[in-house]
């Protein structure tokens, strides 16, 4: 197994693994005091790399997981990632709506107008 | 002393019948309107009439407006609340029908039913009174709630369902989730009957069938995943 491993990269391993290399230096940028998405992004960026590096990696642990073909099994990471992602961002917009809605709940009933109130009973 | 019931108005450009609406309700009782970022004549409709106006800068839906409604008639120290629609579909006849129900029987909410009369019932429209059974059977599933009526807007509860209910579902899911609270806080609750009224207005602004299963998507992703 060990043999077949190559470790010189060609010019579109270079070229993507430098890509991903950005993605991770923007992730880390973006994801400001959350180091649990840091985390994740740095892992699935240093995954990709790896794969990239040494195409046979994904060949061997799908073989090894049972999982069929090495692209197989980047397509199943790479779909259960994405529907994570999904699931944690709603997540979060389901946050935000709730901020957002304790705003505008206050701002109203802080400028709340009473219009011709002179006929209200006491 | 008397009690102080405060009825709660969520509305979303209704300038064309709001007056109306507030109009019928008389003048024994505080009005409080809230105006989900209306975009038509809605304030000024309104502008001389006895009513407390909150508006939302942002159209956030009628389960928020009403709980906009509630926070402002609890910090106003409101004793009973009611729901009431901005179109004109409810009576104004029926809030002290259930107000009467709800001292003398002590219950925490009473909620309108357009199912226990048969001149209620034949008066909904026939699409519209099937959409509304099969959402009876499907709220009694998620809600445990087995009501008549699973999606009437016209309640009426007092200080201490004032207190409990809670409502995070902003838009029109809401009507599910208050049963969902009132089981889960266990409050005291009854059906009454009540008349809607359906104009062709009313029935426009109504929901149709697609909203009806975006509630349903909603209220089972507020009971599962919130």
């Amino acid at each position: 197994m060990n043999a077949d491993i190559q470790f010189t990269l060609t010019p579109i391993q270079l070229l993507l693994s430098a890509l991903l290399l950005v993605v991770a230096v923007a992730s880390l940028r973006l994801f400001r005091n959350r180091l649990l998405y840091r985390l994740f992004f740095i892992g699935i960026v240093f995954t990709g790399i790896l794969f990239v590096a040494v195409p046979i990696l994904p060949v061997y642990l799908a073989i090894m997981l049972g999982v069929g073909r090495g692209v197989d099994l980047v397509f199943y990471l790479l779909f259960t990632g994405f529907l994570l992602l999904i699931a944690v961002l709603y997540r979060r917009l389901l946050q935000h709506d709730v901020i957002l809605t304790q705003i505008i709940r206050q701002n109203s009933i802080k400028n709340c107008r009473i219009m011709n109130l002179l006929e209200k009973p006491t | 002393m008397t009690e102080q019931v405060y009825i709660v108005i969520p509305s979303y450009n209704e300038g064309n019948v709001i007056r109306q609406t507030i109009n019928s309700l008389g003048s024994q009782y505080h009005i409080v309107l809230v105006d989900d970022a209306s975009t038509d004549e809605t304030a000024n409709a309104v502008r001389d009439l006895p009513v407390y106006y909150l508006r939302h800068e942002i159209n956030l839906g009628q389960g928020a407006a009403l709980q906009t409604g509630m926070d402002f008639a609890r910090q106003q120290g409101a004793d009973i609340v009611v729901h009431f629609d901005a179109d004109g579909q409810h009576n104004p006849a029926d809030i002290d029908r259930f107000i009467e129900t709800l001292r003398t029987q002590k219950l925490d909410v009473v909620l309108g039913s357009r199912f226990l009369r048969r001149e209620d019932l034949i008066a909904i429209p026939r699409l519209r009174r099937l959409l509304l059974r099969v959402a009876r059977v499907i709220n009694g599933l998620l809600t445990g709630l087995w009501l008549s009526d699973a999606h009437n807007g016209f309640r009426v509860m007092n200080r201490r369902a004032l207190n409990a209910i809670q409502l995070k579902e902003n838009r029109m899911a809401h009507a599910s989730e208050i049963l969902m609270q009132i089981r889960r806080l266990g409050l005291k609750y009854v059906e009454m009957p009540t008349h809607i009224i359906y104009t062709d207005y009313s029935q426009v602004k109504g929901q149709r069938w697609q909203g009806a299963v975006d509630i349903l998507i909603d209220v089972f992703i507020n009971k599962y995943f919130r």
